[in-house]
């Protein structure tokens, strides 16, 4: 509760809060704000022609139509939940792997460290759009499919990070203090080691939720994500790709393709960004008083 | 056969290590090799009686800490054995023993500022040994976490805060409620004042010894004030460089010291008299490493006693002729007559 109350106090991180609200409000109400057609998959974004031509905003279509008519308001509304699903699953999963990896690796030490850095080091050698190509061309496009190999290739730092906290930690007298009392290795790690040495895990974390999402927006766009007409941002900016030089005398007829799924986008990067960032601030153990 | 003896109270040992070791390897290179040791404690061997205090002094890096923690198996020892009279059996402490007999023997550590977990409150502090060890109802957990807090005279109303918000000597308070939580019968004190202001030391000594009296503990007292051992201490081990040296009762070491290294040591101690115009033994030189410790005698480089033997021959610890009681590893304990000292 001490955290939350610094980052209400502090303005710049109140603000990425009520940024971060307003975004988990859109999702969590999508139903409501633009009901999807009965029967039919609501992440599908609704077709309101066939015309290749983007249609401008008007009253009924508030934010316009995108490249074959998908409603671009609809889009970036269902859009926020899968942002939000991706950049969570794929950073928790991550810190998952990590946490869990590097902490054993050093807490324990010695051969087991070793092996399971060469293991890490193995993976961080992998440039990870290569691994995505490579299982999305196996197993076919599509959200999911991207998630598994950003997560497989991407927990790496944070195993570094946890275990290079663990080092530090482990060797503060309270751990010692509660082996000679017997207590397990389990408890060790989860009640002493880990409080004191995850919040630079949690700061990464959650600055990371936000390029998680450009990084997979930057995979729809590329063809490699969501498949055609789902709700995703980045396939709505790729839908714009097209359009975005607009015509001959009229470079901006088409904006609203680009700027409302790429406002929508950098808002959420910039929301978990400012709470990153604050985050640090407060865990700072040199600013707390 | 052998009955099992049943020794008079109070000559009885609580706990015996008997040439105990812990060397460090030291590793070089892209393989790791080992490439030498170094000797934080070599050899070293003692008894604790039930109900004494035994002091183990030293100078920094003596090895005096690492022999504490590798009696309760903090740190692996690389030979030599220990044993717990535990309730009249004699048992050996080995990395598989100690979990039954973590209850007996516990450790108040040096550092009151980092041996207190900074997110955890004082109740779940003192209260994990007890969970630890089976106590699962949270009104007797607590009843007993009061009860240890007023014992190291802190009250109930500070539960619920955390280390940061006492003082050193408060938080040292702290640790030794914990080390009390499970009734242990040797309590292994790793310097528990140096950490500490002088004001504060003495409260804190007062109250080891009186919780000493109460509950009947032992201590294995490690200092490096000479002072703090000379009123705690009933018996003292001189360490020099993972071995020890000297081993008596506190009066006679004081009086009669028979090592030299145990004579510089006391030369140091700051009398407040100025009629005592002691000449001050100066040690010349550093301690030797103890990845490479001098041949035969280790404190030979720094000896103005020094002979030709002591270069060679490695002094056993034995006791001097005129007192049993009183053990050297000198090669000249019997000869030199050195200057003890008179704390008032």
């Amino acid at each position: 509760m001490e955290i939350f109350r610094r980052l209400v106090k502090n303005r710049i991180s109140l603000f990425g809060l009520i940024l971060l609200l307003f975004f988990v409000l859109i999702a969590v109400f999508a139903p409501l704000l633009a009901p999807p057609k009965e029967g039919s998959d609501p992440y599908r974004i609704p077709r309101r022609g066939w015309t290749l031509e983007p249609t401008p905003p008007s009253a009924k279509y508030p934010l316009g139509l995108t490249q074959g008519q998908y409603d671009i308001y609809y889009g970036i509304v269902w859009g926020t939940r899968t942002a939000f699903r991706v950049g969570i699953i794929v950073i928790t999963f991550r810190a998952l792997i990590g946490i869990i990896l590097g902490s054993i690796s050093a807490y324990y030490g010695g051969v087991l460290d070793e092996i399971l850095m060469r293991f890490t080091d193995i993976f961080m050698s992998f440039p990870y759009l290569i691994g995505v190509v490579v299982f999305v061309s196996i197993f076919g496009p599509g959200l999911n499919n991207v998630m598994v190999p950003l997560i497989a290739l991407g927990w790496m730092p944070y195993a570094r990070m946890i275990r290079g906290n663990i080092l530090a930690i482990k060797q503060e007298e309270y751990v010692l203090a509660a082996r000679a009392i017997g207590v397990s290795d389990f408890k060790i790690i989860t009640r002493h080691i880990l409080p004191n040495s995850i919040f630079p895990v949690l700061i990464q974390a959650s600055m990371q939720i936000g390029s998680i999402v450009i990084s997979v927006s930057g995979l729809s766009f590329l063809g490699l994500g969501a498949p055609e007409g789902y709700a995703d941002w980045g396939q709505m900016l790729s839908f714009a790709r097209n359009w975005m030089l607009g015509e001959q005398g009229n470079v901006l007829k088409y904006w609203f393709t680009v700027v409302y799924p790429g406002l929508a986008m950098v808002l959420f990067v910039l929301s978990w960004n400012l709470i990153g960032d604050a985050f640090r601030d407060i865990m700072d153990p040199r600013i707390q008083a | 056969m052998t009955l099992k003896q049943t020794k008079p109270k109070g000559d009885e040992y609580l706990l015996e290590v008997s040439d105990l070791q812990k060397y460090y390897p030291i590793q070089r290179g892209v393989f790791r090799s080992t490439v030498g040791y170094v000797r934080a404690v070599d050899g070293v061997s003692f008894k604790v009686k039930t109900g004494e205090t035994l002091g183990l002094v030293g100078e920094s890096g003596c090895g005096k800490t690492t022999t504490g923690r590798c009696i309760i198996q903090l740190e692996k020892p690389t030979g030599g054995q220990i044993f717990f009279n535990k309730d009249g059996d004699k048992m050996p402490v080995t990395a598989s023993t100690i979990k039954s007999l973590r209850r007996d023997m516990q450790f108040i550590f040096q550092d009151p500022y980092s041996s207190l977990n900074p997110r955890m409150t004082v109740e779940r502090i003192v209260a994990e040994p007890l969970v630890t060890h089976g106590v699962k109802n949270k009104t007797e957990l607590r009843e007993r976490v009061v009860e240890l807090l007023s014992a190291v005279g802190l009250s109930g109303d500070h539960l619920s805060r955390f280390p940061h918000e006492f003082s050193g000597g408060q938080r040292q308070r702290v640790g030794i409620a914990r080390a009390l939580a499970l009734n242990p019968k040797l309590v292994i004190c790793d310097e528990p004042v140096s950490a500490l202001d002088v004001s504060v030391q003495a409260q804190v000594i007062n109250l080891l010894q009186d919780l000493q009296e109460q509950y009947g503990l032992t201590y294995l007292f490690v200092a490096h004030d000479l002072s703090v051992v000379y009123h705690v201490c009933n018996r003292v081990a001189v360490m020099y460089l993972g071995r020890i040296v000297e081993l008596t009762d506190v009066d006679e070491l004081f009086a009669n010291p028979k090592h030299p290294y145990t004579e510089a040591l006391f030369s140091a101690i700051p009398i407040p008299d100025p009629d005592n115009q002691l000449e001050q033994i100066i040690l010349e030189g550093d301690v030797p490493s103890p990845s490479d410790p001098p041949s035969g005698c280790n404190f030979h480089p720094r000896c103005r006693y020094a002979q030709s033997i002591c270069r060679q021959e490695l002094p056993r610890l034995v006791a001097t002729k005129e007192n049993t009681h009183h053990l050297v590893a000198c090669h000249f304990a019997e000869e030199l007559s050195l200057r003890g000292i008179k704390i008032a």
